[in-house]
């Protein structure tokens, strides 16, 4: 115990000060570069054209406005140098030579105005890294539960986006990514087997009636999406520059609420029906009633332990947008009739009830299901 | 135990319930009594109402209100006779009633009725172990709203105070799951090890990355609040959302702490003088397991966060390229790998503390471990 105790002190007191130092020195010097245009500005002066650069030398004033020089690409030519502008007033700083920007222009090269850092290497990089740790420490054969979330990232990128837009029913599509979500997560994990069936099952069975939480606590509560702004700006524009229109807000928000809550509520899931069919295969007489109740006692634990991670997950997610809207709040009952705050708790809250209400029918149904298939096993 | 937890507890309503102020609001509920018809004048259409203000400073009073609605049903409040609404009181300087404004439909009974469903659904599954869990959330909830928010409000270094708050919710929650023995100072260790390693990564992506901050949902509010308030101390967004994503990861490395300590501990009891090696591969086969169904929760949570903000974007027809390069995109990119990442990598890290620890080096070999 003595030797424990000792790694727990000096793993946590480590921990507390290297946050410290991490934080305290070089976090607060200025950015390099602020060149930042804010998407609907940016889009208000369109250009035609994107291309990417590196930037080889410092800054230049022309006119009371700042230029860079920038190494472009082979697309067009073989490694033009020109000159781009900044957008609007923004500056970059002699430390930022070798930086990846991307700039656009419309017609001629010459005008191109540097919009914004090039992001593409740091992002695929994390993705890339992501996908090496998981099958460094999982095993090679978790590469088939990375091909499933790829896959729904994909259905929910290019089906569920672009039709919400066409002005299909959000609600209806949300179902149905939930749907593939589902089937593509727990079939990589288990394959075809009454264990999946019943996970499925399961996990469907509690989205559905976190759902109907949803559509009767939405509906009673008013609540509409409005206190977010990009909501008010998709009506906006839909409305003014599209050419269907987006009516179905509450949809939207019922398609975030039950998308969110999708990934643990299939975690719990598998873990219980993963457990009974191990029960059940090493006692094949078992009563339906004793295994199901087993399932409820095995699952209660991790769906605690799970709850508890979505709501940091919700927490962390929505830290910047909690505390600018809880900004001006300071009052109880301004708190509790905000609609913002309204729909952090529900969706938080909705998830956790999903979450718990996944054990008792994943376990009724997978006892079910692999009682079925343990007794034809064993001749009966 | 039981007396640490009514300290725990006492702790913890103390610091939910400081400064909940009962003072006279400017926000009220107030009762419909009278609606009179829509009259569309020349800037618009309103609605003149009488309501009688039903609680605050202000209670019993009867007013004349004016409900303006705007073209878009959205912006607007429709009420009902004798159904509540929230009403805005704007006072004169001299704390006197000036006018009141129509705020909103009233939805806090609303919320505390699904409180009520959520605890109802928590008791009925989980019996008596009901308390514990509504206990860690109720605490959960007072470290991060009641402590952190306004620590990072006041001016604090974000990453810091995240890294320490996190850091006391892990050791509250730990404790109530596993009792204060070698497994909860073991599980600690783990979970720090795990929380450090995603606010490193943050902070190398977000620096690498050339995130500023400035384009989440929120920041404009408090960037133009860094202006405004005199004392308002929150200028350095990119940290605020290193510190979101440290939050994020705590609960799945918790989680996942939690299961594979425990399996560790099982199968070192039950097998006593095993060998470090085969206890750290039993561990990994345990870990791989539970990895197997978290691998995407976190990452369809952060999806359907910016799943509305992706929808707006898209809209607007911009070429795929450029959302890439977005800064809203990269945010939720890198928010979502980073904390699945930091769960993935916590698993080994915890099988090489807890086998360190608990094995001893020689110990008899079994052939029965795989």
């Amino acid at each position: 115990m003595y030797r424990i105790k000792l790694f727990f002190i000096a793993f946590v007191f480590a921990g507390v000060f290297s946050s410290y130092f991490l934080s305290a020195d070089s976090w607060y010097e200025s950015p390099e570069a602020d060149m930042y245009a804010h998407p609907l500005l940016e889009l208000y002066h369109e250009k035609e054209n994107y291309i990417f650069g590196k930037i080889v030398a410092s800054t230049k004033n022309k006119d009371e406005k700042s230029f860079v020089t920038v190494k472009v690409g082979s697309l067009i030519g073989k490694d033009k140098i020109i000159e781009a502008a900044i957008f609007e007033d923004g500056y970059v700083s002699d430390k930022a030579v070798n930086k990846r920007v991307l700039m656009s222009y419309t017609g001629d090269i010459a005008s191109a105005v540097v919009v914004d850092s090039d992001r593409r290497l740091p992002l695929t990089i994390s993705g890339v890294l992501f996908v090496i740790l998981v099958l460094l420490v999982g095993g090679f054969d978790k590469i088939k539960g990375l091909i499933a979330l790829f896959i729904s990232a994909l259905f929910i990128v290019f089906v569920f986006i672009p039709l919400v837009i066409k002005g299909w029913n959000p609600l209806a599509l949300a179902v149905a990514s939930v749907f593939i979500i589902t089937l593509f997560t727990v079939v990589a994990i288990g394959r075809f087997s009454r264990k999946s069936i019943s996970a499925v099952i399961g996990t469907l069975s509690s989205v559905a009636v976190v759902l109907l939480l949803g559509v009767a606590y939405y509906s009673i509560a008013h609540i509409d999406g409005f206190s977010l702004e990009s909501i008010q700006l998709i009506n906006y524009f839909s409305k003014n520059y599209l050419g269907s229109s987006i009516t179905g807000f509450r949809q939207i928000m019922l398609g975030v609420l039950i998308i969110g809550s999708t990934g643990m509520i299939i975690d719990v899931s598998v873990c219980v029906a993963s457990t009974l069919e191990q029960i059940a295969a090493k006692d094949p007489n078992i009563p339906v009633k004793d295994l199901s109740r087993i399932g409820i006692l095995a699952g209660r634990d991790m769906a605690s332990s799970t709850i508890t991670s979505l709501i940091f997950a919700y927490f962390g997610a929505e830290l910047i947008p909690l505390i600018a809207n809880t900004l001006f709040i300071d009052s109880v009952v301004h708190l509790f009739n905000n609609e913002w705050f309204f729909i952090a708790v529900f969706q938080a809250f909705a998830g956790a009830i999903g979450i718990l209400l996944a054990v008792p029918f994943t376990s009724a149904v997978s006892a079910r299901l692999l009682k079925h298939s343990f007794r034809a096993k064993s001749g009966h | 135990m039981k007396y640490r937890l009514s300290f725990i507890l006492c702790f913890c309503l103390v610091i939910f319930f400081q400064s909940v102020r009962l003072r006279a609001d400017i926000y009220s509920k107030a009762r419909i009594i009278k609606i009179e018809d829509i009259v569309s004048g020349s800037n618009g259409s309103s609605q003149n109402i009488r309501l009688k203000i039903t609680g605050g400073k202000y209670k019993n009073r009867v007013v004349d209100v004016k409900n303006y609605l705007w073209d878009d049903k959205h912006y607007n409040t429709f009420p009902k006779e004798n159904n509540i609404v929230v009403v805005r009181i704007h006072e004169t300087d001299g704390m006197k009633l000036e006018y009141v404004s129509i705020s909103g439909y009233p939805r806090d009974k609303i919320l505390f009725s699904f409180f009520v469903v959520f605890l109802v659904v928590v008791f009925l599954i989980c019996g008596k172990k009901g308390f514990r869990l509504a206990f860690s959330l109720l605490i959960n909830i007072a470290i991060l709203w009641r402590i952190m928010v306004p620590m990072l409000k006041a001016g604090f270094n974000p990453l810091f105070v995240c890294v320490v708050s996190a850091l006391a919710a892990a050791a509250i929650i730990l404790l109530l799951i596993l009792g204060f023995n070698k497994k909860y100072f073991s599980a600690l260790s783990c979970v720090t090890a795990g929380v450090l390693f995603s606010g490193f990564t943050t902070i190398l992506f977000i620096r690498w990355s050339d995130v500023s901050g400035n384009f989440i949902d929120g920041s404009r509010m408090l960037l133009v609040a860094a202006r405004m308030i005199s004392d308002w101390h929150i200028t350095e967004l990119r940290s605020l959302v290193a510190g979101g994503v440290i939050i994020a990861s705590l609960g799945t490395v918790t989680d996942i702490v939690v299961d594979v300590i425990t399996g560790i501990y099982s199968v070192s009891e039950a097998i006593p003088g095993i060998t470090r090696r085969e206890l750290f591969s039993s561990g990994m086969n345990i870990g791989r397991d539970v990895l197997g169904g978290m691998l995407g929760s976190l990452l369809l949570v952060f999806t359907a966060m910016s799943l509305v903000s992706s929808i707006l974007y898209s809209a607007l027809g911009i070429p795929f390229l450029r959302i890439v390069n977005w800064e809203f995109f990269a945010v939720t990119v890198l928010q979502a790998f980073i904390s699945s990442m930091s769960f993935v990598v916590s698993v080994p890290i915890t099988v090489t503390l807890t086998s360190f620890i608990l094995s001893k080096r020689g110990g008899v070999k079994h052939s029965c471990i795989e």
